[in-house]
């Protein structure tokens, strides 16, 4: 396995430096894309099943599609890519190798500490009510962060919604899609097949790699597929229900660590028999805004409606 | 049960945020003045809380550290609260009028700043280095959008400038969390201060990778060349939000963490030099541009960029005196520097541009704002009766008393510069024009709530000059090795 792993290191490296130096944006896209899915071959092989489902469906998927779309909106981009000047090359190049080198030593003399505070995760699962630690983690021992986290996917949403109307004026692409023959067939096979995964994925949160994240991203990338077949528009106007939605999962969690309040004592901390009825609920109404939020930066529109058939 | 307060102040103003979202209302929006006044009043009661029973603790999710994440008010924090707590309220009622009649704008305006108070309120309690992670990202990117709210193409471009720093100073800061993770196996900052290696190379790697990014947040110098295009271009309450508190709270970082875990490493003679004369840099490179800027809004921007310059001058100094003047030069310039960002966004709101050279003959129309500029001035040179005043006298008695004659110096010529930029604006708008003020376009008035709001900013920054003992009192002795 070693000549396979180090042939894999050497890949990433190769493709992230070939990705960094084309001058040629498309290309460089596509490479981004190819070097996410290595990378979710190197967490598997890594034995981190989750990232590894993460970076495939939104660092290479989503991450991707909003890519080709944003290139597909500029229009004729080969002649606005500019390279930076030689100089501020050098120094990029020279300062990231010397952190690299500096990271390097310190992490070959790193004293690696004995009493982790993931190796006690490990070992109080039980009373965290579920027997996947990334899930313990995320919606438990650490479910603060994820909560705020889901602050971020709102606000970035109203970011890219606010940066949209002074650029509006030199985007040229509109969301209407050129459908191809394949497309129809493609619909009627995948989306249902990619509602079904998604929504198994956040179920196996609860037990095995998966969650919200990983879920959700299924979901959006089956409405990605129906906005590219131009079954799903975006809509210029927002409607409450679809605010609604958006804000569902922050809404959620955070309301259901403040009521149990006064029966623990502390935030976010629920009574060992709700936790997990608690967990699924929170999974879902999660899963549900990140899909939402995630279709809506590809569409880059405040809204959706239905397109023709 | 006080220590529910913790993350009440937290999700109230993060709550409200969503609603005034799910509302849709505009400048007026009844949600969201109620959602300021519910912000404002648990703000108070947890600095009230803190002032009467001392430092609150609140283990979230019943997980006591390591495995949970802690939240921790201590004076210094509960300082922070106040301050965000009073200029949030007061830039709060400038944005009434600021945003009147564009009611889409103002509904987005009121979402992200909610958000971003909850998220301010969020970083100042955490106690968790990588829960403190995730609270920088929220308040960047509460702050980026803003930024967005003028509108405008240069907006666009200033914001993205703004986004793609920021983003390069949180992967800095969070390797240098993985490091330390790594090395104690806990996230906790009072544990890490317990178990953090006393020295060697990887806590000095991981030390400067995390001062690394928390400088390119906190638009230190060399790493302030974002924060003009994108606090000058905002919308007047915009720039009064991010100077007077977004930046800070990476500043505050800095002497959370001094404070807490990384004390050994950042005591390190070399390293606390280092801070101080990039805070030196800050405070002399950031002044003389300020003197050179065209444009009103700017001169202020760049007068951020030499003001946070002082917090740093705490590094090389290290004692009592001197930690009470860098926290009191947060709070003073906090108050001041809204109050000259609002002040200037009535200029602007009155006269259609902001160009310094143009602005004579405005005593007459502008009188209130311009009064209001001039008195916030005077904390800004660090003149007395002033929250500035003390501020600088904390830190210069400290300065003298140990003999570091550079900072001394800096401190003198840098009050001197701030006088430069700021008479240099009062020397053309107190000139006489018999045409009055040049203007782009018909003059608007600024509505009495924005004239107010800055004028009250502005009296504050000068009552801070004389209850330097009770916020003192409340800030209480360096907290040692704590978290």
């Amino acid at each position: 396995m070693i000549v396979v792993d180090t042939l894999a290191a050497l890949i990433l490296v190769v493709l992230a430096w070939r990705c960094l130096l084309l001058t040629d944006l498309f290309r460089s896209i596509v490479l981004f894309i190819v070097f996410g899915l290595l990378m979710a071959l190197a967490w598997a092989r890594l034995d981190a099943p989750d990232l590894a489902l993460a970076e495939a469906a939104i660092g290479a998927g989503l991450l991707g599609v909003l890519l080709l779309g944003t290139w597909r909106a500029m229009g004729s981009p080969d002649g606005d890519h500019r390279q930076p000047g030689r100089a501020l090359q050098v120094i990029a190049a020279g300062g990231g190798m010397v952190l690299a080198v500096l990271v390097g030593i310190a992490l070959h003399q790193l004293p690696v500490s004995e009493q982790a505070a993931g190796a006690l995760a490990l070992e109080r699962l039980d009373e965290a009510a579920t027997q996947q630690p990334v899930t313990a983690v995320l919606l438990n021992f650490r479910s603060y962060d994820t909560l705020l986290e889901m602050g971020v996917l709102l606000m970035a949403l109203l970011g890219t919604w606010l940066a949209r109307v002074p650029l509006m004026e030199s985007l040229s692409g509109d969301d209407a899609s050129r459908g191809t023959e394949l497309l129809p067939v493609a619909l009627r096979v995948f989306v249902p097949v990619m509602l079904l995964v998604g929504a198994y994925l956040i179920w196996a949160g609860t037990h095995s790699p998966g969650g919200a994240f990983q879920g959700g991203a299924v979901l959006a990338a089956a409405g990605v597929l129906l906005a590219l077949a131009g079954r799903l528009r975006g809509d210029t106007g927002d409607s409450l229900p679809l605010r609604m939605l958006l804000v569902l999962g922050l809404t959620v969690f955070s309301l259901a660590g403040l009521l149990l309040i006064p029966l623990q004592g502390a935030f976010m901390a629920y009574p060992p028999t709700l936790i997990y009825p608690v967990m699924l609920i929170v999974e879902y109404s999660l899963a549900v805004s990140i899909a939402i939020t995630l279709v809506l930066l590809y569409t880059g529109s405040r809204g959706l409606r239905r397109g023709p058939a | 049960m006080s220590d529910a307060l913790l993350p009440l102040s937290v999700f109230v103003p993060l709550l409200a945020g969503v609603c005034v979202f799910l509302s849709g209302g505009g400048a007026r929006s009844p949600v969201a003045l109620s959602g300021v006044l519910l912000s404002l009043a648990i703000s108070l009661l947890l600095v009230m809380a803190v002032g009467s029973q001392g430092t609150l603790d609140h283990a979230l999710a019943g997980w006591e550290p390591p495995l949970g994440i802690r939240l921790h008010a201590d004076g210094l924090a509960a300082l922070m609260i106040l301050l965000t707590a009073v200029v949030g309220a007061l830039v709060s009622l400038h944005a009434v009028g600021q945003f009147a009649g564009k009611s889409e704008i103002a509904n987005r305006f009121w979402t992200l700043w909610l958000l971003l108070w909850g998220s301010l309120n969020a970083l100042f309690l955490s106690a968790d280095l990588f829960n403190v992670y995730v609270t920088l990202e929220l308040v960047t990117l509460a702050a980026i959008p803003l930024v967005l709210l003028a509108g405008s193409r240069q907006s666009v471009s200033a914001s993205l400038n703004y986004l793609l720093l920021a983003l390069f100073g949180s992967l800095l800061y969070l390797g240098g969390v993985a490091l330390i993770y790594g090395m104690t196996g806990t996230l906790d900052l009072q544990l890490i201060g317990e178990r953090l290696p006393a020295g060697g190379w990887p806590v000095g790697v991981a030390t400067a990778l995390i001062v690394a990014g928390l400088l390119v947040k906190a638009a230190i110098v060399p790493f302030h060349f974002w924060l003009p295009p994108a606090h000058g271009g905002a919308p007047a309450p915009v720039s009064a939000l991010l100077s007077a508190l977004v930046v800070k709270a990476a500043v505050y970082l800095l002497l959370r963490l001094w404070a807490g875990p990384l004390q050994l490493p950042l005591s390190a003679p070399w390293v606390a030099q280092l801070l101080g004369a990039l805070g030196a840099a800050a405070i002399i490179l950031g002044s003389i541009q300020a003197m050179r800027q065209p444009r009103l809004k700017l001169v202020v921007a760049y007068s951020t960029v030499a003001q946070l310059g002082y917090i740093l001058l705490f590094f090389p100094l290290a004692v009592a005196s001197a930690w009470q003047g860098a926290v009191y030069h947060g709070l003073a310039h906090g108050v001041a520097k809204a109050a000259l960002f609002l002040a200037a966004g009535n200029m602007l709101y009155h006269l259609g541009h902001d160009r310094v050279a143009e602005l004579r003959g405005m005593g007459r129309p502008l009188a209130l704002s311009l009064g209001a500029f001039a008195i916030a001035s005077v904390s800004i040179m660090g003149l007395p009766p002033s929250g500035g005043f003390i501020a600088k006298w904390l830190l210069l008695q400290s300065a003298l008393e140990q003999g570091l004659w550079w900072i001394v110096a800096t401190v003198l010529v840098g009050g001197l510069l701030a006088a430069g930029y700021v008479f240099r604006v009062m020397r053309y708008a107190f000139m006489e024009a018999h045409a009055g003020p040049s203007v782009d376009r018909a003059p608007t008035p600024a509505q009495p709530l924005m004239v107010w709001s800055a004028l009250t900013l502005a009296v504050l920054s000068i009552v801070l000059g004389f209850t330097a003992r009770p916020l003192l009192t409340l800030l209480g002795e360096i907290p040692l090795g704590g978290g």
